[in-house]
């Protein structure tokens, strides 16, 4: 049964937020919602400090805690590994927001436009999507995906820092470059078996 | 200090939630309350007592109801909120809840604490008050919360807050009545000492635990030293737990003429619903995420993470 999985290479990400902007192209996410993000965060001290990337998105857990949470059943995951919610069932208590390790359901409490009393075309061409008091994550742009296309992040990443494709088959090239560079979770304590897969940066001396 | 220290604090669940986790311990300790008090004492001296927690309980969970439905997003959808309960806790709570509620009020007027149905009512008001506290409890990315002391926590909170509404109505009864049914005050108040302390010695261990645990330390010094610091200890410690049991030990321990009695009990209540609600609050108030580990690099995620910007956003 296929799984499909993400591989997104630290030492090839330049932070550029292309995959958050392609996001929100194609999902047409309200004001402040981002369903792909890049964290920005530092280690060391100065001199020997450095700016490191984290790309996120929803991690498509194997043991999904959102799922778990979700009274209504809003929640679920479909054979091929991806987790979905469903607007029409949610309704809006949160607790999948708080539950998942990741942060990565958003809940739009209210939904909030770009300009004040005024909808732009691009906020018309996919806003009924967006129900505001319901939870929306990403999907791994699930119509692409069932069209044969990689996710929006993945096809426009500029650095080719991003992989999709199916993690139980093991001659697949996520499966590959997961074995081959030392792939790695985050949060494994959390229990969740995550989709998403990160190859480690380069050290620099 | 680290600058990341106090990054992610949720927000998400603010007002509404904590003061439906309090109501909601507060109805099913209630019910729990009459149920002891029937079968503790079956001499019949507490049958005022056992009665108005019935009526009180029902009342109390009918406002968490509302409150909890006023808080949802979607409130077309609640009715779904009882499609998962084999996984949700709260889907599990919500079901339980109005089961208590229904029972309670089919009890109302019965008051037959000690028949099959008071018995099974017991059990299902036990387990709304261990749910109010597993339903934050469960939630792994928040360490603070992350402990069975929760539940103990809630358990012995939601009950010593039943004790409170019913000493503050038998005080209140007492006022325009002729004072028959003050009789039962003076136990009311033995047992609210007895519970602040079982209260006070867990919140105890909870906070000793966050102190203990790097990933909830950062909740903990922001309870007892940082920004909620004053809530805490102005607000819970003195004013939730020191005022009763101080008030609760001297009324123990005096022979007051009755007006006096009342005031003071009146006094001791109000501090411990007070403290108790103020406990909840800061509770829901201080939890901070768990920091992303990415290889070994300790990450905070932002507070936008989970409350996104949309929601902070003014027009200009």
């Amino acid at each position: 049964m296929t799984r499909y999985g993400m591989v997104i290479d630290l030492a090839r990400c330049v932070g550029c937020d292309t995959c958050s902007i392609a996001c929100k192209a194609e999902k047409t996410t309200p004001r402040g919602v981002q369903w792909n993000r890049v964290l920005k965060y530092e280690t060391g001290v100065y001199p020997k400090s450095r700016r490191h990337f984290l790309p996120m998105q929803c991690m498509h857990c194997a043991e999904p805690e959102c799922k778990k949470v979700c009274p209504t059943g809003a929640i679920s995951k479909r054979d091929d590994g991806i987790v979905v919610i469903d607007g029409d069932k949610c309704m809006g208590c949160r607790y999948c927001v708080l539950a998942c390790p990741y942060a990565s359901p958003h809940n739009l409490d209210r939904r909030c436009t770009y300009y004040e009393g005024y909808v732009t075309p691009f906020e018309k061409a996919d806003h009924q999507k967006h129900r505001a008091g319901t939870s929306e994550k990403c999907d791994f742009c699930l119509s692409r995906v069932e069209k044969g296309l990689e996710p929006a992040c993945v096809a426009s990443c500029v650095a080719k820092a991003r992989f999709f494709g199916d993690l139980t088959d093991p001659e697949s090239e996520v499966s590959l470059l997961i074995k081959d560079r030392n792939g790695f979770v985050l949060n494994p304590e959390m229990k969740t078996d995550p989709s998403c897969y990160y190859l480690p940066r380069r050290e620099v001396k | 200090m680290d600058a990341n220290r106090f990054i992610g604090i949720q927000k998400l669940w603010g007002w509404k939630v904590a003061t439906y986790l309090y109501l909601a311990g507060m109805g099913a300790g209630l019910y729990v309350i009459g149920f002891l008090l029937d079968v503790l004492h079956p001499e019949n001296d507490f049958a005022f007592a056992s009665e108005l927690s019935l009526y009180a309980g029902a009342i109390v969970l009918i406002v968490a109801v509302l409150l909890i439905f006023s808080h949802l997003g979607t409130k077309a959808n609640a009715l779904r909120a009882f499609c998962s309960p084999g996984s949700s806790w709260l889907a599990r709570g919500s079901l339980v809840m109005i089961i208590l509620l229904f029972l309670d009020l089919v009890q109302i007027g019965r008051t037959d604490f000690q028949s099959i149905l008071g018995w099974v009512t017991g059990l299902v008001a036990l387990f709304v008050l261990v749910y109010t506290g597993m339903l934050l409890s469960s939630l792994k990315p928040f360490p603070f919360w992350h402990t069975w002391l929760l539940p103990f926590l809630f358990v012995f909170s939601g009950i010593g807050s039943g004790f409170m509404l019913l000493g503050l109505l038998i005080g209140l009864y007492g006022v325009f009545t002729d004072g028959a049914v003050m009789s039962s005050l003076k136990p009311v108040v033995s047992y609210i000492v007895f519970v602040t302390v079982g209260t006070a010695l867990i919140l105890g261990l909870f906070l000793g635990r966050a102190s203990a645990v790097p990933s909830a330390r950062d909740s903990f010094y922001m309870v007892t030293k940082g920004s909620r610091s004053m809530a805490f200890w102005i607000g819970v410690i003195v004013i939730g737990h020191v005022i009763p049991l101080g008030l609760g030990i001297y009324l123990l321990s005096r022979a007051l003429h009755q007006p006096v009695l009342v005031f003071l009990s009146v006094i001791l209540t109000l501090a411990g619903i007070i403290g108790g609600l103020l406990l909840k609050y800061l509770l829901l108030a201080t939890a901070m995420s768990a920091k992303l580990d990415v290889a070994g690099d300790s990450v905070p995620l932002p507070e936008s993470a989970r409350f996104p910007a949309s929601h902070r956003v003014q027009y200009r």
